[in-house]
């Protein structure tokens, strides 16, 4: 596979921003054999890090592009960095949800050779990622096929409401992510446990989810009541669980593995 | 923007990294339409010199800001040819193949570039002059503009070992003669070959010969092979501009300077 960093002057961000991209490589396009190049539209998963990560996280942490390589699949991993933001739209800061819904994919069918169907858009990440990655989904159920959350902290609304308890150092960070008023952030647009009523309620073609998470992760409670509501709800839910793991990239590193050879893409 | 590249190579059996320089998001009017912008732009590959590598155009002059600054919709590929003359070494990989049939097909199919010849530049400095003039006597119906910067663009008649004073520059002269032979083959089989570019020159067909720009400094010791270029392509009623700058060298000055103008007043 080829591994593409890219740096470049974001547009909704108004600084710089960086993204790696996977593309199949010259070899798994058989570009010598055909003597030509392959311009066929690839199906893209757009790939979320964690809380303390960027861009590069994936592929320093697990083998992701061997994962890519081996399942012989024409797709492109599309990495984009949130830093520390939650892949909010911040209510003091930066548009960081405007950013990875509408500008990078922008971005990746703009430069690249990408499909812009939806049935061959997928979102995944662990975490703050797997927040992410779920609320793009829920906000835009008309946009991708599948989503996939791994250890995902898929109540961060909750959670950024108990911050003063739970990480009191970060209480000033999420309140220039959420806002000051706690009670306004409920049923917001960062509320995900909110945003499966409002998904549900819209009538459109709701994305399959796949939810996974270790019982001894800090997020255990959060996934199984996100996974109560979601079922409870009529969602496609697929629901897996590993017995004594708690957040880690070993399980992410497994994850992604399995993301990727379930991925609905055409062979190579 | 800059896009770091690395893949694992057909021709080469080994790993590739070269640079790409793309028009920003807001030059390319990205998102004005908030549509993908996925036309094919006109390409220009520019190559290194002796000793240098893909990152060496990015770091040494202002390609980057220059293009920003022409506003020009177009892609610079900037590839890694190591010390290997963009040849295809009589003993050793095919570096010159690399580059006229690999790259293409690999940046075509990862980007949205044209393949049609008018869309099509090469350009380097000194041994990356050299690749350039090559690539465009070669296979004149791919390119549509050539490019040389102090180019050893006549390559075969550089200085006899025993006009070389500075004991720095002959143990470089020693061990670049000792890579030539492993690249070129025997001396006495050089002239004339498919790596003789004045032999190339020879055989061109003018009107198709890609438009030709050389340039070099009257104080470079190659300044008299460009000349000889020079009056061999004029000779042959080849369509090419031809400047020489005074007090110059070989050095990064003069090729800032020139990539510079060929960017913003050369090319189309």
């Amino acid at each position: 596979m080829a591994l593409l960093e890219m740096s470049f002057q974001s547009d909704v961000l108004g600084f710089e921003q960086q993204l790696a991209v996977i593309l199949p490589d010259p070899r798994a396009l058989k570009l010598e054999e055909n003597g030509a190049p392959d311009t066929d539209d690839l199906t893209v998963l757009y790939l979320l890090h964690g809380y303390h990560g960027n861009h590069l996280d994936w592929t320093r942490y697990t083998m992701l592009e061997r994962f890519v390589e081996e399942s012989r699949k024409k797709i492109a991993v599309v990495m984009p960095s949130g830093l520390t933001y939650y892949y909010a739209d911040m209510a003091r800061g930066w548009k960081y949800f405007t950013y990875i819904a509408e500008e990078v994919p922008l971005l990746a069918k703009s430069y690249f050779h990408i499909s812009a169907k939806p049935e061959n858009t997928h979102v995944a990440g662990l975490s703050m990622g797997g927040a992410g990655s779920v609320k793009l989904a829920l906000t835009y159920p008309e946009r991708y096929a599948t989503v996939s959350s791994f250890s995902g902290a898929l109540d961060p609304v909750g959670r950024a409401n108990k911050i003063d308890v739970i990480a009191p150092e970060r209480a000033a960070h999420y309140n220039n992510i959420y806002g000051d008023d706690k009670q306004a952030r409920i049923g917001g647009a960062e509320d995900i446990m909110h945003l499966l009523d409002v998904a549900a309620a819209s009538g459109k073609k709701l994305p399959k989810i796949y939810q996974a998470c270790g019982t001894a992760d800090f997020l255990w409670e959060d996934n199984l009541a996100f996974r109560d509501k979601a079922l409870s709800l009529g969602y496609d839910l697929e629901f897996y669980q590993e017995e004594g793991v708690g957040h880690e990239w070993t399980f992410w590193n497994s994850e992604v593995k399995k993301l990727i050879d379930r991925l609905p893409a055409s062979a190579i | 923007m800059l896009v770091k590249i690395n893949y694992l190579s057909q021709i080469l059996d080994e790993q590739v990294t070269f640079h790409a320089i793309l028009p920003e998001p807001r030059i390319m009017k990205i998102y004005e339409s908030g549509e993908p912008v996925t036309k094919d732009l006109p390409v220009l590959y520019l190559l290194h010199g002796y000793r240098g590598g893909p990152s060496d155009w990015q770091r040494k002059t202002g390609v980057e800001q220059f293009l920003h600054e022409a506003m020009k919709h177009m892609i610079i590929i900037i590839p890694g040819g190591y010390n290997f003359w963009y040849t295809n070494m009589v003993q050793g990989k095919r570096y010159f193949d690399l580059i006229a049939d690999e790259l293409p097909r690999v940046v075509q199919s990862y980007f949205h570039v044209s393949q049609k010849k008018e869309d099509t530049y090469v350009a380097g400095l000194s041994m990356g002059g050299y690749g350039a003039m090559k690539l465009a006597l070669t296979y004149p119906e791919r390119y549509g503009y050539a490019a040389s910067f102090s180019g050893a663009v006549d390559p075969f008649a550089m200085k006899e070992l025993d006009d070389i004073v500075d004991p720095k520059m002959l143990d470089m002269r020693l061990a670049m003669e000792k890579e030539q032979d492993w690249i070129f083959g025997p001396k006495e089989g050089r002239a004339g070959s498919a790596n003789d570019t004045m032999a190339l020159l020879d055989k061109i067909d003018p009107a198709v010969c890609p438009k030709l720009y050389v340039s070099c400094g009257t104080q470079d010791d190659l300044y008299e092979g460009n000349c000889a270029f020079r009056d061999k392509a004029l000779a042959k009623g080849v369509d090419i501009t031809f400047y020489e700058q005074g007090s110059t060298g070989h050095e990064w000055r003069f090729w800032n300077a020139e990539i510079e103008k060929v960017i913003k007043h050369w090319l189309p």
